[in-house]
């Protein structure tokens, strides 16, 4: 039986760890009895660059997917091969005729204004007992005071939330006069499972989370439904600039008090709830969202991507009774400032590590092997001399593995805490991180090279011969060509590395 | 190799073995964070943003005290949670301590409902499109969750508004909560005053305080309402856990306080609402309620015992008045004992809270005490605005901003001045002192220094202190560098000076007090001077009664008719001291204290125990007191010496020995002297030359237009007064007279020639005065008030309604002044009888059982007493005549004349003149002469009074024929004396007596030998009559004859009424002046026919050819007497053939001619004013003398120049 699952990436750390995940199943990372995996970005800042990101890597996904493997479902390994789609991809029985954006994100309108002006657009609140209990609920401070910074009420709305999900909860009601949420609550079969992603310390995401829940739970039908949340609490700081509303010596307290609400509200409502923290090292320069909010990918997103992979892959029965949660925490064996494979336990090596280097390997091949080979058998019957530079889903996936796999590891490499598992400088036998593929010598000459040149060209050619019977389609063919020789490659490796 | 492993995660609540990639493990409690991570900073309340609810802000008020309270919790630190419980137990704090009359729309504290379910209908009612369905969608979520039970039971929250901003709510989980906004306000500080609690913390600021650290009445509050509201308590879970771990801690420290409260579980057996007052909100008289738990205001009254038993900046006072006040709706009300307190102070021991030391930064802004009265303060708290209704007394409630400068020293022997030396500043101590201190304490703790022109004042205020500070001092300096010393230009005296105490308000009436403020400020302008009794409450409203009457003004000073302005205030009750108020031009407001120092002038009935007799001989020219304690021998002349000074001045006395010169140094302040003399009392009444002295002048000095000012309102020394120093006045600098003052003399007969209301309040007021320097004097010498006794004298002539009008208003004037203090008037004694008496009693050799006569000579009337002791068993042995001829018919102007131009005058003028006679009282003369309320005699007085004028060689070297106008006076009255002895058949005197000021002249006669003046007088009586003289015959002069009548009018008060009676048989006689033995004679002899004024109206009546006839005969029988013209000759006196001529009658009785004829038809003119069936009142004789005398010095003085 299939399911599919609901992934609400909330805000900008919500669309951040939707990255990873999508980095994640483009290694192939398995998923179990899942039909589609439907992403869903909220994000009220439309500009955040961030979140832009993160849509073009699942835009670019989605149509590799397409392009490699069709409109199949029933893929079930090989790089891209889960469902990740869009919205509007799903079917309803009610209304098939529905016509919805192929997005993955979910928009908020009107929110060019400050909240009072959101809220009450014709001042007809003035003077009213509710504007009272709005001043005794939020900031009020007036845009010419030297603290409206720290205004509530004044606050734009159209650069996210600013740290103030207290006022995000409520204009995330709005988010329930939407088509597409109407469409979301439609779809959303019996058996399909949710989750959210958010941060608890921002403003969009620790907002959004609770108030989704309650807007998709108000839904009678979806009541019964699995839901996982992940809330990711403070694991990066930013730049003090007392004039921004976002204040990360703040983080702590924000984090706390939006955890002891959690802690009252949500118990029972969420099947699964993951959690996750990081003692803040990097010190991020302090944007308010839009085009500048940009920032480096993080292992801690990794990990946060890994929980929508083991929430999906949960077995029914492996959850707690409606009413109760499981809460989760993520452990590794050891504390380094520099993370690599040889820190996390099995599971999460063998499930996500694993098809982490097989896509660091088909990466190389891609960008830096097979381009050299335009001379061997399979560069010309896969016809790659002419559809390499002029074909979209080559180009595409040149994209994908040059633009966004590649940059994903950079950043999380260059971020602290630093996540290297690759050394993308070196070559194959030493991409592997704390664990080099051998090269046996015999008195000084090679006896093995490892991962070499003739082994990559005798390995690529067989697996070619291999795979034309298999699969006639080019572009899944390369798939399973990317796929066999990373394999092939792995093997030389042997194992990940681990710690002694 | 062991490695620990990592987890992601913060929070406590797990096993790190088991957490390997993702695994189960716990939800991140609350109670895992661990508060002092939080970064501290006040606008970290701001977290509560990061809660996705609208409600963030209660649920962020919730965490706090879930964390604060949890097992990791401290409830001391200086995270965010602990401000954030710090300013939720502030609004619960706040609101305990409230009043209710802080409450209401627009006060202090108010209330606003939000209803849940209403407000949320009138949103969703503008439709689902509409934006505030967005709000209501919102709030629904909140208010109609059924999962949870958060907001289940609230239907309302209440909002709370101080000083008019809102400060936040109420909550369900925390019962209160503050807006986000609040700490903006108090940052801008649009909150004033900052509210703060009572233990001198501000409320909201950064000194977060737990429950256990707060006031123990409020603890206790919060503990009662946990345990009786149980339930409510129940929903508001974190509160309560916060509560419980309170207690935990307290327990500590206190054994047994968690069993404290346990009563408290049964409302109905110990109901919170006895203990404490509802909080009642300002919404229809709903009471604020939050999980229906209700709230209370603490009783002022525990808050106030709570400070009085903690503090140790409690007042120890001596004096409890200040306890006792009424409020601004004459309420009465209790004030508990102020906290003392300065700015700054650093001085050990709890404030208001136990263990909560005095914090010395603490400001005490003027307007927490300023014109607040006690029982209205509240109690400094840090820099913010007060709650604690408590009183509380600092530096300027007992010391003034501005010391006064008065031009002189103060007169430190008789006025407390706090100053050891020389101190020229009135004490700057506020009455409000005396609320709490007598004097005695002032003493003590008040020292001050000077010091290069700072005055520094310390005033060491008692505190009951644990630490054993015994004081705390208030200090204040001023200097005229910081302009804190005002300069005062005013004098001040009091008289009487001195107190009458007790319970008996018959003696206590006699506190009767004027004080004169004589100013010449220019910079300073009096707001008041008020008097006070340290019996009273000490404040504006409790100064007593008092009026005040401007007498001199400003414009005085700038006309050169005054040298200060005079205020005169009037006290009728016991006063203990006074304060004066100036405004200056700078609106710089100016208060000192006068605080006269009676010691030794305390009377009451304990030490007033002698016996006095005074005697008022109220004549006509000159007025005499006299004194005697009962026992004595003789009466002695009324004094004011320095000891028993009657009247005291704020300057201190110069150090002259003379009292005179001494008491007339008044510092830099001169210009108070003219007002003194004029307007008030002197100083000292002393025998001496230079002194003012009894006797005195009869004369007041008043008010230029007297006369018109209605007489009911006019009053001792703000109207007029006695004019002591008549004789000293001058005129200014201008050369005028002063316009705005009169003297008026002459007040005995100006009752009986214009008996109007004028003369009578002159005549009234003048004994008024009299009569309070015998008390003072009496008073002051330890008199027994009623063993007072006031003698006074009349003269026989004195028409019968005149004297019944004088004894009335001496009558009412000794009511006034004497009240029903059991002090005596007696009736008056003649005039006649009076000098006997002391004649006998004295030194003055005449003995009791022969025959005298005496002569009571005054300025108007002359009073003649014949004891025939030695007439044999005649039942009229005793006689009395008494006749209007004496002083003033020879130095005065004649009989109604204006004029100054007697002869005596005249001939002083040339004879000063020639002889370069200019001493320093020619002033006094020159002014005499130029002031039309004067008349001669008071002139020749003013010559007679110095002897550096040298009046008398005017005459008797200059020019001695002048004196047979004396001569004359003399042999007329002899004459008189001849022939009532011979009608009445009585024989010649052995003793013949002359008392009386007007006698005076007679020692200017025979060059003031009394052997001369014997042979003389025996030439006289042995050319009038027939009748012969003893040897032993005697005349006797008195050095002091004014004093005579006076001292024998006591004689006479204290004799047996045996001795009185003889005199009290009808006594008088008058012969009307004609010859004895004539037909006329025999009428009179006989006795039976009296004779009429009726008489007299024919001017050729018998009678008046008669008395013609008689004076014609007295004239030759004198001056064309061999012996006598040889005798005067000797004494340089010559024409006496000239005087004869010019006053002779010459026989024509319709149109006659000659000095006496004029002068005796002009004066009969009068006597036809009265009823002519009325006895003759005097004799007719001395008529003809009165106004011919004036003109024979005239005549004298012209024929000479």
């Amino acid at each position: 039986m299939t399911r599919n699952s609901y992934i609400f990436g909330i805000g900008g750390t919500g669309a951040r760890i939707v990255r990873a995940l999508t980095m994640m199943l483009a290694a192939g990372t398995k998923v179990k009895d899942t039909g589609k995996i439907v992403p869903i970005i909220i994000d009220v800042d439309a500009k955040n660059a961030d979140t832009a990101r993160t849509l073009q890597a699942l835009g670019k996904y989605k149509y590799i997917r397409e392009r490699g493997y069709g409109p199949s479902e029933e893929i079930r390994d090989g790089f891209f091969n889960a469902n990740l789609n869009t919205l509007s991809s799903i079917k309803t029985a009610q209304n098939s005729s529905e016509k919805l954006d192929d997005s993955f994100q979910l928009q908020f309108e009107n929110l060019e204004k400050s909240f009072i002006q959101y809220l009450d657009p014709n001042d007809e609140l003035v003077g009213d007992i509710n504007m009272d209990l709005l001043e005794a609920l939020y900031d009020n401070t007036p845009p010419d005071h030297a603290d409206f910074h720290e205004s509530e009420l004044h606050l734009r709305l159209d650069q996210g939330f600013k740290g103030n999900p207290n006022i995000g909860s409520v204009v995330f009601n709005n988010l329930a006069n939407t088509d597409e949420f109407k469409f979301v609550l439609k779809s959303i079969g019996e058996h399909d499972r949710i989750f959210i992603i958010s941060s608890i310390f921002g403003g969009t995401g620790s907002s959004g989370f609770p108030q989704l829940v309650r807007l998709l739970q108000h839904e009678e039908k979806l009541r019964p439904n699995i839901f996982g949340a992940l809330t990711v609490m403070p694991y990066f700081n930013v730049t003090d600039n007392s004039a921004s509303a976002i204040n990360s010596d703040r983080f702590n307290s924000k984090t706390e008090a939006a955890l002891a609400y959690y802690h009252k509200y949500l118990k029972g409502r969420i099947n699964c709830f993951y959690q996750l923290w990081d003692q803040p090292l990097r010190q991020y320069e302090n944007k308010e969202g839009g085009m500048e909010q940009r920032n480096s990918a993080h292992l801690l997103e990794l990990i946060g991507a890994t929980a929508v992979i083991d929430f999906i892959n949960k077995p029914d029965g492996a959850f707690k009774p409606k009413g109760q949660t499981e809460y989760l925490d993520f452990g590794i064996k050891k504390e380094d400032q520099v993370i690599d494979i040889r820190h996390f336990y099995d599971a999460t090596a063998r499930n996500v590590m694993y098809p982490l280097t097989l896509l660091t390997y088909a990466m190389k091949m891609h960008l830096d092997v097979i381009p050299k080979h335009r001379n061997e058998a399979f560069y010309k019957e896969l016809d790659l001399e002419s559809k390499w530079t002029n074909d979209l889903f080559y180009q595409t996936l040149s994209d994908f593995f040059k633009n966004h796999y590649c940059e994903w590891l950079e950043e999380m490499s260059t971020n602290e805490r630093s996540f290297q598992p690759f050394n993308l400088k070196q070559d194959l036998n030493g991409l592997v991180r704390e664990k080099a593929v051998p090269v046996s010598r015999i008195m000084g000459m090679i006896t093995d090279g490892g991962i070499s040149d003739s082994f990559l060209r005798k390995e690529l050619g067989k697996a070619e011969d291999e795979l034309k019977k298999t699969y006639p389609e080019p572009e899944e063919r390369f798939f399973r060509l990317l796929h066999t020789i990373s394999a092939k490659c792995f093997s030389k490796l042997d194992s990940l590395p681990t710690m002694i | 190799m062991t490695t620990l492993p990592y987890i992601f995660r913060k929070y406590k609540g797990f096993n790190p073995n088991e957490i390997k990639c993702w695994s189960p493990s716990s939800g991140i409690d609350p109670t895992g964070f661990d508060p002092e991570d939080i970064a501290v900073s006040r606008s970290s309340s701001k977290a509560g943003t990061s809660i996705p609810s609208p409600f963030a802000r209660l649920e962020l008020f919730d965490t706090a005290f879930n964390i604060i309270a949890s097992d990791r919790g401290n409830l001391e630190g200086t995270s965010i949670y602990h401000q954030l419980v710090s300013d939720c137990l502030d609004v619960f704090q706040l609101l305990f301590n409230s009043k209710n009359t802080d409450i209401g729309f627009g006060k202090k504290l108010w209330f606003k409902e939000w209803k849940a379910g209403e407000n949320i209908e009138k949103l969703k009612a503008k439709g689902e499109a509409h934006p505030h369905n967005l709000l209501a969608r919102s709030l629904e979520q909140i208010f109609g969750d059924k999962e949870t039970d958060r907001f289940s039971d609230t239907d309302s929250i209440f909002l709370i508004f101080y000083e008019n901003k809102l400060l936040g709510g109420t909550s369900p989980f925390t019962l209160f909560f503050t807006s986000p906004n609040w700490s903006r306000f108090l940052k801008d500080r649009l909150i004033s005053p900052h509210p703060g609690t009572s233990d001198g913390v501000p409320f909201f600021s950064d000194e977060y305080r737990p429950l256990h650290r707060r006031d123990p009445e409020f603890v206790d509050y919060v503990c009662k309402l946990a345990t009786q509201y149980r339930y409510g308590f129940t929903k508001a879970s974190s509160f309560s856990k916060y509560v419980n771990k309170t207690i935990r801690e307290i327990e500590k420290k206190e054994s047994g306080y968690q069993y404290k409260f346990l009563d408290y579980q049964d409302a109905a057996r110990m109901p919170i609402d006895g203990e404490y007052d509802w909080l009642k909100t300002n919404l229809d008289g709903k009471f604020l309620m939050v999980n229906e738990v209700f709230f209370f205001q603490q009783k002022e009254e525990k808050e106030k015992i709570k400070i009085r038993r903690v503090s140790d900046f409690l007042i120890s006072t001596t004096n409890t008045t200040y306890q006792k006040q009424v409020n601004h709706q004459n309420e009465p009300v209790t004030v508990e004992a102020p906290l003392v307190l300065v700015e700054g102070m650093n001085i050990p021991g709890d404030y208001i809270e136990a263990g909560v030391p005095w914090n010395s930064s603490t400001k005490i802004p003027d307007f927490l005490h300023r014109g607040v009265p006690l029982y209205e303060r509240k109690l400094p708290l840090g820099n913010t605005g007060s709650e604690i209704k408590y009183p509380f007394v600092t530096v300027s409630d007992f010391l003034e901003d501005y010391l006064i400068e008065m031009p002189f020293n103060i007169n430190a022997g008789k006025f407390f001045t706090g100053f050891n030396g020389d101190f020229k500043y009135l004490l700057p101590v506020k009455k409000e002192y005396f609320n709490f201190f007598k004097l005695e304490e002032l003493k003590t703790q008040l020292s001050i220094t000077m010091q290069d022109g700072v005055v520094s004042v310390d005033l060491r205020v008692p505190i009951q202190n644990r630490r054993a500070v015994r004081d705390i001092v208030f200090s204040k300096k001023y200097s005229k560098a910081a302009k804190t010393i005002v300069e005062c230009r005013a004098g001040l005296g009091i008289y009487p000076f001195y107190q009458v105490t007790g319970s008996d308000p018959k003696l206590t009436g006699l506190n009767d007090y004027t004080v004169l403020l004589a100013e010449r400020n220019e910079k300073q302008k009096l707001d008041a001077l008020r008097f006070f009794s340290y019996q009273n409450f000490a404040s504006d409203a409790h100064a007593l009664s008092a009026t005040v009457q401007e007498r001199s003004t400003a414009a005085d000073i700038g006309s050169g008719n005054s040298t200060s302005s005079s205020l005169f205030f009037r006290i009728r009750s016991l006063f203990d001291y006074m304060e004066i108020s100036y405004t200056d031009n700078s609106f710089i407001e100016s208060t000192g204290l006068i605080i006269p120092d009676f010691t030794g002038r305390v009377f009451s009935s304990e030490n007033l125990t002698r016996a006095f007799t005074f005697a008022i001989d109220f004549g006509t020219s000159n007025t005499h007191l006299a004194f005697m304690q009962n026992g004595e021998a003789l009466p002695k002349p009324f004094t004011i010496t320095e000891a028993d000074q009657q009247m005291v001045l704020l300057n201190a006395p110069g150090a002259d020995q003379d009292p005179v010169t001494k008491f007339g140094f008044y510092g830099q302040f001169p210009a108070i002297d003219l007002t003194i003399r004029r307007e008030f009392v002197p100083p000292v009444i002393l025998q001496g030359k230079n002194a003012i002295s009894a006797p005195f002048k009869t004369a007041t000095c008043e008010i230029a237009n007297f006369n018109n000012v209605e007489k009911s309102s006019v009053s001792l020394f703000s109207h007029i007064n006695i004019g002591y120093y008549i004789d000293q006045e001058e005129k200014n600098l201008d050369g005028k007279t002063a316009a705005n003052i009169n003297y008026t003399t002459n007040l005995k007969w100006l009752l009986e020639n214009n008996n109007d209301d004028s003369n009578k309040s002159r005549v009234r007021l003048f004994l008024t005065q009299l009569l309070t320097h015998i008390r003072a004097k009496a008073l002051l010498n330890l008199g027994k008030p009623a063993d007072l006794k006031v003698v006074w004298s009349v003269p026989l002539s004195m028409e019968r309604g005149n004297k019944a009008a004088l004894k009335a208003i001496l009558r009412d004037a000794f009511k006034e002044v004497f009240g029903e203090s059991g002090a005596q008037l007696f009736d008056p004694v003649p005039e006649s009888v009076a000098p006997y008496f002391f004649l006998i009693k004295s030194d003055a050799d005449i003995q009791e059982t022969a025959n005298v006569v005496n002569v009571d000579i005054g300025g108007g009337t002359t009073d003649v007493m014949m004891f025939m002791e030695a007439a044999g068993n005649r039942e009229d042995r005793y006689m009395t005549t008494s006749f209007r001829f004496a002083g003033s018919d020879i130095w005065g102007n004649g009989y109604k004349s204006k004029l100054k131009d007697n002869g005596f005058i005249k001939n002083y003028q040339v004879y000063q003149k020639n002889n370069n006679i200019n001493p320093t009282e020619l002033k006094y003369f020159m002014k005499a002469v130029d002031d039309a309320n004067l008349n001669a005699d008071d002139i020749i007085s003013l010559l007679f009074k110095y002897d550096n004028f040298r009046f008398a060689d005017s005459i008797v070297m200059g020019n001695p024929d002048l004196l047979i106008v004396l001569y004359l006076h003399y042999a007329a009255i002899v004459y008189h004396l001849a022939q009532l002895i011979e009608i009445r058949d009585y024989p010649l005197p052995r003793y013949l007596s002359f008392t009386g000021k007007g006698s005076q002249y007679i020692r200017l006669l025979c060059g003031g030998d009394p052997a001369e003046l014997e042979a003389f007088t025996k030439s006289l009586i042995r050319a009038y009559t027939s009748k012969t003289l003893q040897s032993s015959f005697r005349i006797h002069l008195n050095a002091n004859p004014k004093e005579i009548t006076a001292n024998g009018s006591i004689l006479y008060a204290l004799s047996s009424d045996e001795e009185k009676g003889r005199y009290n048989e009808n006594i008088d006689f008058v012969h009307p002046g004609f010859a004895t033995d004539s037909e006329l004679g025999a009428r009179l002899a006989s006795r039976e026919n009296p004779f009429l004024i009726g008489e007299t109206v024919k001017i050729d009546s018998a009678v008046n050819v008669a008395v013609l006839e008689n004076l014609n005969s007295f004239l030759t029988k004198t001056l064309a007497n061999n012996e006598i013209v040889r005798f005067l000759r000797d004494f340089k006196v010559n024409g006496l053939k000239e005087a004869l001529a010019a006053l002779a009658w010459n026989r024509d009785i319709y149109n006659g001619e000659g000095l006496i004829y004029d002068s005796y038809k002009k004066v009969l003119q009068d006597l036809h004013k009265q009823d002519k069936e009325t006895t003759l009142p005097e004799s007719l004789f001395f008529y003809a003398l009165k106004d011919a005398l004036y003109r024979l010095s005239k005549t004298i003085n012209d024929s000479k120049s």
